[in-house]
């Protein structure tokens, strides 16, 4: 009986755990990919290993969805302290390397335009970015994102007005340039 | 469910901005658009435990089995060791080894020798012997024979007094009567 009870609940928790991997992590992945985090495929599975330890502390798919987050929150936290005190790497730039010639996606990404998208993102502050990666990939809500940030409703609020606006102009200055 | 894009340009008063919103769509798609293989860790992770009834049911039937073959290994061996005449006779004797030995530590007598007993204190009498002369103090005794020949409080010592074992004497010792015992 008592086996029973263990196995229905291991089972719950395993299926639990499987619908968050397939629902949240692509948007996990692609939070730490925004923020720039190094090895952003590690660093999903261990916000997910931290997840399973904690998933019987939340009942409903909004409080996983925020839990989740927050840890991945916390990890972009502890990953710019520590990139703070190692030397930073500069990112590889292919237009700076003359052996490489424009590939065919990198040709089809220019002409959609998906590129720059996000590095628009990248012009933003990193409060700005951080509440509008929160809002638009995450796709949490004004609450939980105040939650995750530990910030107040308010302030949140601020940051997405300022981010939408910087965005806003962004868009029209390299209009009018083009 | 809203869309959460919606909803954010709706609290900022930009639903009407068709470019902006064009923009967050297309930055939601690249930016989620990697499904990430699960790793070994949390992929054990997403499989269900095992069942562990069946399990504990091997676990009882391997007992049962054990004690049975515990049992059986036990009552073939105490057969032929029954039927075998040697063991047999070794156990009548190894029996009659014990129960000579119980049999002999239930008569009265002293497991200590003699000489390590100590001497019996000496009672006042008016012919000056021992009162109580003890099988023991007469060497070479039998500890199972003499009692039955001298009733203890007779006042007839099996030896004379002197010829027994010094410790045995009861006489008082040597340096309190002035006379060595041994010149």
């Amino acid at each position: 009986m008592g086996s029973d009870a263990e196995k229905s609940e291991g089972d719950l928790l395993a299926e639990r755990f499987s619908a968050a991997y397939r629902r949240l992590s692509p948007r996990v992945l692609g939070y730490l990919r925004l923020h720039g985090v190094e090895d952003p495929e590690s660093v999903t599975q261990d916000v997910f290993l931290a997840l399973f330890a904690r998933l019987p502390t939340v009942s409903d798919d909004e409080g996983v969805r925020t839990l989740t987050f927050s840890i991945a929150h916390a990890r972009i936290v502890d990953h710019h302290r520590s990139r703070t005190r190692r030397p930073a790497f500069v990112p590889f730039d292919p237009d700076a390397d003359p052996r490489q010639v424009a590939s065919a996606e990198d040709a089809h990404g220019a002409a959609i335009g998906e590129q720059n998208t996000l590095a628009l993102l990248h012009r933003l502050g990193d409060d700005q970015r951080e509440a509008l990666t929160l809002r638009v990939v995450a796709e949490l809500s004004l609450d939980e994102t105040a939650q995750v940030m530990g910030r107040s409703v308010g302030a949140v609020k601020q940051l997405q007005r300022r981010a939408l606006e910087a965005l806003r102009a962004i868009v029209s200055s390299e209009a009018a340039h083009e | 469910m809203s869309d959460p894009i919606l909803e954010l340009l709706d609290e900022e008063g930009m639903s009407g901005d068709a470019e902006l919103r064009s923009i967050l769509n297309a930055m939601r798609s690249e930016a989620t658009s990697i499904r990430p293989i699960p790793s070994p860790a949390v992929a054990n992770l997403m499989s269900p435990r095992p069942a562990r009834t069946p399990r504990r049911a091997l676990t009882g039937h391997r007992r049962i089995v054990t004690g049975l073959i515990v049992l059986g290994s036990l009552a073939v061996g105490a057969g032929a060791a029954a039927a075998n005449p040697d063991v047999r006779s070794a156990t009548q004797h190894f029996a009659q080894t014990v129960i000579g030995v119980l049999g002999s530590a239930g008569v009265p007598s002293s497991p200590m020798p003699a000489s390590h007993r100590p001497a019996p204190l000496p009672r006042p009498t008016s012919t000056g012997a021992p009162s109580h002369p003890t099988p023991t103090d007469h060497p070479g005794s039998n500890n199972g024979q003499v009692g039955s020949s001298h009733a203890p409080g007779s006042g007839a010592p099996s030896s004379p007094p002197g010829k027994g074992s010094p410790s045995a004497h009861p006489e008082p010792s040597p340096a309190a009567s002035g006379h060595p015992h041994h010149p």
